[in-house]
């Protein structure tokens, strides 16, 4: 695993305890104890109402293909020998437009389409880092 | 929201380009003093005139700083200097910076510039990736993002999904701007381009081919803002810059906006049309940032001159056309003219607004309107350009 030579999270005051739910393979996001909108991707406070108090909630793992590319040129020696390799927006089933980057595997990427129900799959890819990639539901 | 108090109270005066290679064999901040020197020069005034240096970068810093910048070409002072990061989003607020400056009465005379060596750069010395992302880059760096069509295509995916728009419009739009540039003596494309070339070109990123993609290009181009006032002793006609828009929030935040159906255009339109007191029926032709074909597109939508969702049928017709209802990318644009990172739409836009039009089409005397040899739009008013994202956007008009 130390010879994983694609870019890694850097987990921040803000991030760490989505990157820390990845690694015990869980899904969160915050909600705003104020006003309860749930927020995508991790700050400290919230975008619509500016309260600072927020809680750590459970994403349910499943949702849906917002958008989605397919890479057939890498930019990095590191995903050369991905390709070609599908990017995906996925917005997620909780409501208040969580809509997460990721790629979708075990599936040939001209499969994918819009709309196409996914749910979440960790990838353990060092021993501090796991990322959440989505398969076909 | 009333006119903006700074319609047509200052001008663009003076424009100059170095030529767009794919190896310039110097440094950009060489480039940048050869196409500021030449613009000045174009305005009729002299480097002691200047007095406001304004350059912009993405990301990298691979420009020549305004201060740096100042020292090479002998400037006595500046008063105001601005060395932004905004890349793309940010060209056309680079000028209504410019605008704004000399407005306010700050400076006298303002630079906008901007040099690169997009092409040869980075081939000669790859830049360095960080193995480690910080900042919101770590919810998608990790997952193979780099590349810039990754996130726009992401934007192309979703209007096919939802207008049903194809690769084949995509296609027309990419021929359309090389007619444009093969008219274009400064233009680095200008062999014919066929929608079966386009369909033929290799996949880059799904939804785009390699001819959906944009140039890297060397070099740099320059223009000099002043007031209206001393716009009309100058050397040329003044181009008068009626409004502008310089802040919308977009592209920056992909996973954040509502949607990915429009850009931050949607929002600036409404806000640049009644700062300028104008309706988009009245701009004879748009300069649109065009990284890749269909970004092109969904600002056009998004600025108003076609309903959205109906671009696709709307190129296939040939609308962006020289003769069309909204000729777009007059000069091949960052598909086929050079990447100077949309400052090269603002020099387009203000050839075509000059009484003596384009000056580096092929036309032998007067221009002719003949579609093989001339580019120079017929008649034309008011031109609008707009950066990445339509984040920021200009209204110029021609003297009279």
């Amino acid at each position: 695993m130390d010879s994983y030579a694609k870019p890694l999270p850097a987990p921040d005051e803000d991030t760490k305890p989505f990157w820390d739910g990845c690694r015990d393979h869980t899904l969160k996001t915050q909600q705003c104890q104020a006003c309860g909108k749930r927020r995508w991707p991790p700050r400290g406070l919230c975008p619509a109402c500016h309260s600072w108090s927020f809680d750590w909630v459970g994403l349910p793992g499943t949702g849906t293909v917002y958008s989605y590319v397919i890479v057939h040129h890498a930019t990095s020696p590191a995903f050369a020998a991905e390709v070609p390799y599908t990017v995906a927006e996925i917005l997620m089933d909780s409501g208040d437009q969580v809509r997460m980057t990721s790629n979708i595997v075990d599936c040939p990427p001209d499969k994918v389409y819009v709309g196409m129900p996914v749910q979440v799959v960790f990838e353990d890819v060092t021993d501090e880092i796991t990322l959440p990639k989505f398969r076909p539901a | 929201m009333p006119e903006q108090p700074i319609k047509d109270k200052t001008a663009i005066a003076g424009i100059g380009w170095t030529p767009f290679t794919r190896d310039s064999g110097t440094s950009a901040a060489n480039l940048a003093a050869q196409a500021c020197l030449t613009a000045i020069q174009d305005a009729g005034l002299t480097v002691r005139d200047i007095d406001g240096a304004i350059t912009y970068f993405h990301e990298h810093q691979d420009t020549c700083a305004p201060r740096e910048l100042a020292e090479m070409i002998g400037m006595p002072r500046s008063n105001f200097n601005v060395y932004h990061d905004g890349g793309g989003s940010w060209s056309p607020a680079s000028v209504l910076t410019a605008a704004m400056l000399v407005h306010s009465g700050v400076c006298k005379n303002v630079l906008v510039y901007r040099s690169k060596n997009g092409y040869s750069e980075g081939r000669k010395t790859p830049r360095e990736r960080s193995s480690h992302v910080s900042g919101p880059a770590q919810f998608t760096a990790p997952f193979g993002t780099s590349h810039a069509a990754v996130g726009i295509g992401l934007y192309a995916t979703a209007h096919m999904a939802r207008y049903g728009t194809t690769p084949v419009d995509f296609a027309h739009l990419a021929v359309t701007q090389r007619q444009h540039a093969m008219l274009n003596k400064k233009a680095m494309m200008r062999k014919p381009m066929s929608i079966e070339d386009h369909q033929n070109s290799r996949w880059i990123v799904y939804p785009f081919r390699l001819l959906d993609c944009c140039l890297q290009t060397d070099g740099a181009v320059a223009l000099v803002v002043t007031s209206a006032e001393r716009a009309k002793d100058l050397r040329h006609k003044p181009v008068y810059i009626m409004a502008g828009v310089g802040g919308a929030v977009g592209l920056g935040g992909r996973g954040e906006a509502p949607t990915l159906l429009e850009t931050a255009g949607a929002h600036a339109a409404p806000l640049l049309f009644e700062g300028a007191g104008i309706k988009p029926g009245d701009v004879s032709f748009a300069e649109v940032y065009d990284p890749f074909t269909m970004m092109c597109m969904v600002h056009i939508e998004d600025f108003g001159f076609v309903k959205k969702g109906e671009i696709g049928g709307w190129v296939r017709e040939g609308h962006n056309k020289l003769d069309g209802r909204l000729p777009v990318n007059t000069h091949g644009g960052l598909l086929s003219e050079a990447h100077i990172h949309g400052l090269n739409h603002v020099i387009e836009a203000v050839q075509q607004l000059r009484p003596e039009g384009v000056v580096d089409d092929l036309c032998e005397g007067p221009h002719s309107y003949d579609r093989s040899v001339c580019r120079q739009v017929r008649d034309p008013r008011i031109g609008l350009v707009c950066g990445e994202g339509g984040e920021s956007a200009l209204l110029l008009r021609r003297d009279g």
